[in-house]
């Protein structure tokens, strides 16, 4: 097990280790940390709601409405920290579970594990902070999360975790990047972006790597975490605790978002588009495509009932409301 | 398969057709078109559009990276967009 003459069996590897290392994280070090937020071009975000549609959402002033949409976006950058969070430890798990014949998926590892704990830290700092607001993750997340921890194989938890939910989620709040006017959320984002893009390489590589019986021994276990994931993921857009504090009502909020879902094509994006991300690391499945179109939609209105989400809304002034 | 710098231009304009098919009624089908502004890019175009050249191009493009790096994202072009996928596709490895 102590050998320091391990080599690394790819250059690619190699490379995207030293750029890693390389990569110096200076959120930290933003002067913006010591000025006030903005909290009115903060909520000037630009986005719509899953209830836009709502007559109880319409009713509100236009003020209201953009209170409810930045609540919302704060909902999700908590979902993208406990993700983070998640990453750590599966990042441990990965490092003490993968082939250690060379250094590449170990060592490789071992910079995630470094990355989400920045990230995780200084969106927790931001959030904690300067915004002052702390929402529990989604419980769908939380119980895929749970699952991703007993997961045996570390295959399935690098596909899962970082293909399925973080590339997932980098893609959806970029937008943020360009809707948001906040500058110091926007640095964080950017910076959390760049690590995933050497994330993204190395899953690639993994993949690409894998002999065709092991491709074929976790199929079956990766279409499964696959599908769960993902009804984790659509289950997490549904912000129900930011919903309850507004008082929408709960079947309303049901219907509504899934249907504004539908109407953006993001449940086409979830049957259709994602499994191509598990093709292109050679699981094509169309199992795995089947399921998320006659299964999906239901998962998630079984989520929405059967999880009762518990959350800790803190105001600006440190007062802590249970909701 | 090989791409020249039009060839590359050309399959992007091809893709934004497929993944963004509403466009502003001013936008021009060129390398100065902006996402955001004329091909009203969003989170999940921009997952999409990364899926779709990555498939086309058989390499990662990371499209949020592209996006991170750029100081204003409205000034991001179609021309943009091609030049980093010309980037990845020959980037060492």
């Amino acid at each position: 097990m102590l050998n320091p003459d391990l080599p690394f069996a790819s250059a690619e590897i190699e490379k995207l280790l030293g750029d890693a290392a390389c990569a110096t994280w200076t959120v930290s070090q933003d002067p913006l940390w010591d000025r006030p937020l903005d909290f009115e071009r903060l909520k000037e975000v630009g986005t719509a709601s899953l209830l836009q549609d709502i007559p109880s959402f319409t009713a509100l002033s236009i003020t209201q409405r953009n209170e409810v949409i930045h609540r919302e976006g704060l909902y999700h950058l908590h979902n993208l920290m406990a993700g983070e969070h998640l990453g750590v430890f599966l990042a441990a798990q990965i490092i003490r579970d993968c082939p250690n014949d060379s250094l590449d998926c170990a060592y490789f590892t071992s910079t995630i594990l470094a990355d989400e704990r920045n990230h995780m830290l200084a969106l927790r700092r931001y959030l904690r902070e300067k915004v002052g607001i702390v929402f529990s993750p989604n419980p769908a997340l939380a119980r895929i999360f749970d699952e991703l921890m007993r997961e045996t194989s570390y295959e399935v938890k690098l596909l899962a975790s970082q293909l399925c939910l973080e590339w997932t989620a980098v893609s959806l709040i970029s937008s943020i990047q360009f809707k948001n006017p906040e500058p110091l959320l926007r640095n964080i984002l950017a910076a959390i972006v760049r690590d995933e893009g050497r994330h993204l390489r190395f899953n690639r590589w993994v993949f690409a790597h894998l002999t065709s019986a092991r491709i074929a021994e976790l199929q079956p276990r990766m279409e499964e975490m696959f599908f769960e994931t993902t009804v984790a993921i659509v289950a997490s857009f549904f912000a129900i605790p930011v919903w309850q504090q507004y008082g929408f009502a709960p079947d309303a909020c049901r219907d509504y978002a899934l249907r504004d879902l539908h109407a953006r094509g993001a449940m086409r994006y979830f049957t259709r588009i994602l499994p191509r991300q598990l093709k292109r690391c050679r699981f094509k499945s169309d199992r795995l495509i089947h399921l998320l179109e006659t299964e999906l939609e239901q998962r998630i209105v079984d989520a929405h009932f059967e999880l009762q989400p518990t959350c800790i809304a803190t105001d600006t002034t440190g007062i802590r409301h249970d909701v | 398969m090989m791409y020249d710098h039009q060839g590359i231009l050309t399959a992007v304009l091809q893709i934004l057709d497929e993944v963004c098919p509403e466009r502003s009624a001013n936008a021009t089908r060129s390398a100065q078109a902006s996402l955001i502004d004329d091909y009203y890019i969003d989170s999940l175009k921009i997952a999409e559009l990364s899926l779709l050249l990555e498939e086309t191009f058989d390499v990662s493009v990371f499209i949020p990276h592209l996006i991170a790096s750029v100081s204003d994202p409205h000034d991001l072009t179609v021309g943009a967009l091609a030049e980093f996928v010309r980037s990845n596709l020959t980037e060492p490895t």
